[in-house]
């Protein structure tokens, strides 16, 4: 390739435009995009901008950021280790509430770096923060120790945000938007392990054969002994229980199924429970940051990206709700880009007015 | 199955081999793109908390790839460009950047990435302060003029015979 295919004036204004982004205008960037000597430039540049960024940063920060990046890791792993159900002595509750006292604190100071606005939830402090792809950050919630034995804690996530949790067992969970998850501080010996859920949350449960695990949706009932599953329970669809391994068996007031890894019931609205294979990227793409609609109807699409943009969906036309399609993309896009594509793939338009998303 | 504290000490060693190994290269790649210190520290935090992560929920450490490492990083820069208005065309072509697709061209790279170093202390003068102006410094053509005496249009053509000899030095790397 020899460097006088590069114009002239191609490498002046990505020049200028690597300093000046703002200068940029959308009908020059197509121009670059089917320019076949623009990749080979900008490589140029940016390799040379990171050439003499390294003749400016000599020294290795490596030892420093690692320090640091354990601070931040350490006490979340040593405070899992709380056994279930056994009445623990007060010395051992202090010792689990200091350690969770000092995750909590060690987290707060670490807030800045994960994120930019942070909402602390009551009652407990869980903090939880925009995601973008799994970098949820594990905390344990601070527990009154005289309240201890009787209180449960309640986690809300509102729109447009996941929270990760990790329960007394160990048990870990993952909660989608606009949902909430229910539990008690403490799981009880002889008791089975029982959390409620609305909205949809990802689990992965520590395997106790004595204590199986329930996770309660109203309707539904999911019963597992160890494994990794995600329920799906939003008001305005049918609740859906998704198996990616070990074994649940869900049940609802009549019947009682038993999942195998790759299946999902689903709880219609005349109250049966169907069993079906189950794309398992469809089911837990949310939690790496992505949407992704596999032949799901256009109704349901929108109401997932209003759920996850915090907007009220519309139907001024409803010719096309029922259409199936087939949609993946990341969560980061702003809604502008959720809609074009959408327009793209449907043959529909997509407005937004005062917050809410117009069908027409 | 590793008992809990045995597999956080091994988390522990195999990060910190990462840590050593990785860190620099990938906190200035980031930095190539999103510009800021800060910024750029973050981004690699995340990407080593996502493997931490990871780790955490699968039984075994997995070794991870590089060039995994570099495609997490540059993701986490893009996204952080785009969610700042004032750089979110900047995030449309610099989401055009090649990126090494497997260890080799990882190490491929930053072997580049060296070359490009001696070249740019080997350039002969006015070139090699003209670049540092207009391109690290980010001065526009005007301004490095004015602060070197010189007229524009040389400042110009320094700036493109500097590129056009960086790019040789590129091509006769890669041969």
């Amino acid at each position: 390739m020899s460097s006088n295919d590069y114009s002239d004036q191609m490498i002046d204004r990505l020049h200028q435009a690597l300093n000046t982004p703002e200068t940029v205008s959308d009908e020059e960037m197509e121009q670059w995009m089917h320019d076949p000597s623009f990749n080979d430039a900008l490589d140029t540049m940016l390799m040379a901008r990171r050439a003499m960024l390294g003749e400016q940063y000599q020294e290795d920060t490596s030892q420093e950021a690692f320090r640091q990046f354990m601070a931040a890791h350490e006490p979340t792993d040593e405070a899992v280790e709380v056994p279930i159900g056994q009445s623990s002595s007060a010395r051992k509750w202090w010792k689990a509430s200091i350690l969770a006292i000092a995750a909590a604190t060690l987290g707060w100071w670490f807030l800045p770096r994960f994120s930019t606005d942070v909402p602390v939830a009551q009652p407990s402090n869980i903090i939880y923060h925009q995601t973008s792809y799994l970098d949820t950050v594990a905390v344990r919630p601070l527990h009154d120790n005289s309240q201890y034995q009787q209180s449960r804690s309640t986690i809300t996530v509102p729109q447009g945000q996941h929270a990760m949790i990790t329960l007394p067992d160990g048990s870990k969970v993952w909660l989608n938007a606009q949902s909430s998850l229910s539990y008690p501080n403490t799981f009880e010996a002889g008791q089975p392990r029982q959390v409620m859920l609305k909205g949809e949350a990802y689990f992965e449960v520590v395997r106790d054969e004595q204590h199986p695990f329930i996770v309660d949706c109203g309707k539904l009932h999911t019963r597992v002994l160890g494994t990794s599953f995600n329920v799906r329970n939003y008001p305005e669809s049918s609740p859906c229980v998704t198996l990616v391994s070990g074994s649940v068996q869900v049940e609802e007031a009549n019947h009682r199924v038993l999942l195998k890894p790759n299946q999902a019931a689903t709880l219609s609205s005349t109250g049966a429970l169907r069993v079906d294979e189950a794309d398992i990227d469809n089911a837990t793409c949310w939690l790496e940051g992505l949407f992704r609609f596999d032949g799901m109807t256009l109704r349901e699409i929108l109401v997932e990206v209003g759920r996850w943009y915090n907007m009220d969906v519309v139907v001024n036309d409803d010719t096309h709700l029922d259409d199936r399609l087939h949609f993946s993309g990341e969560r980061q896009w702003t809604v502008n880009e959720v809609i074009e594509y959408l327009e793209l793939i449907c043959d529909v338009r997509l407005d937004i007015k005062d917050n809410q998303l117009l069908l027409n | 199955m590793m008992t809990n504290a045995r597999k956080h000490d091994e988390m522990r060693k195999q990060m910190e081999r990462l840590y050593t190994t990785f860190y620099q290269q990938l906190f200035l790649y980031a930095l190539t793109i999103v510009d800021q210190e800060e910024e750029a520290r973050d981004v690699v935090s995340d990407v080593f908390s996502l493997v931490w992560n990871q780790w955490t929920r699968e039984e075994d450490i997995t070794p991870v790839n590089s060039s995994y490492l570099y495609k997490l990083t540059k993701t986490k820069c893009l996204d952080r460009l785009r969610r700042d208005k004032a750089r979110n065309n900047y995030a449309a072509f610099l989401s055009h950047v090649q990126l090494p697709e497997t260890d080799d061209e990882v190490h491929l790279y930053e072997h580049h990435i060296e070359c490009l170093r001696e070249a740019i202390a080997s350039l002969p003068e006015p070139g090699k302060t003209i670049l540092d102006y207009c391109y690290f410094q980010r001065l526009t053509y005007q301004q490095t003029a004015d602060k070197m005496q010189l007229s524009i249009v040389v400042v110009r053509k320094n700036m493109l015979k500097v590129f056009k000899i960086l790019r040789e030095k590129l091509n006769k790397a890669t041969k």
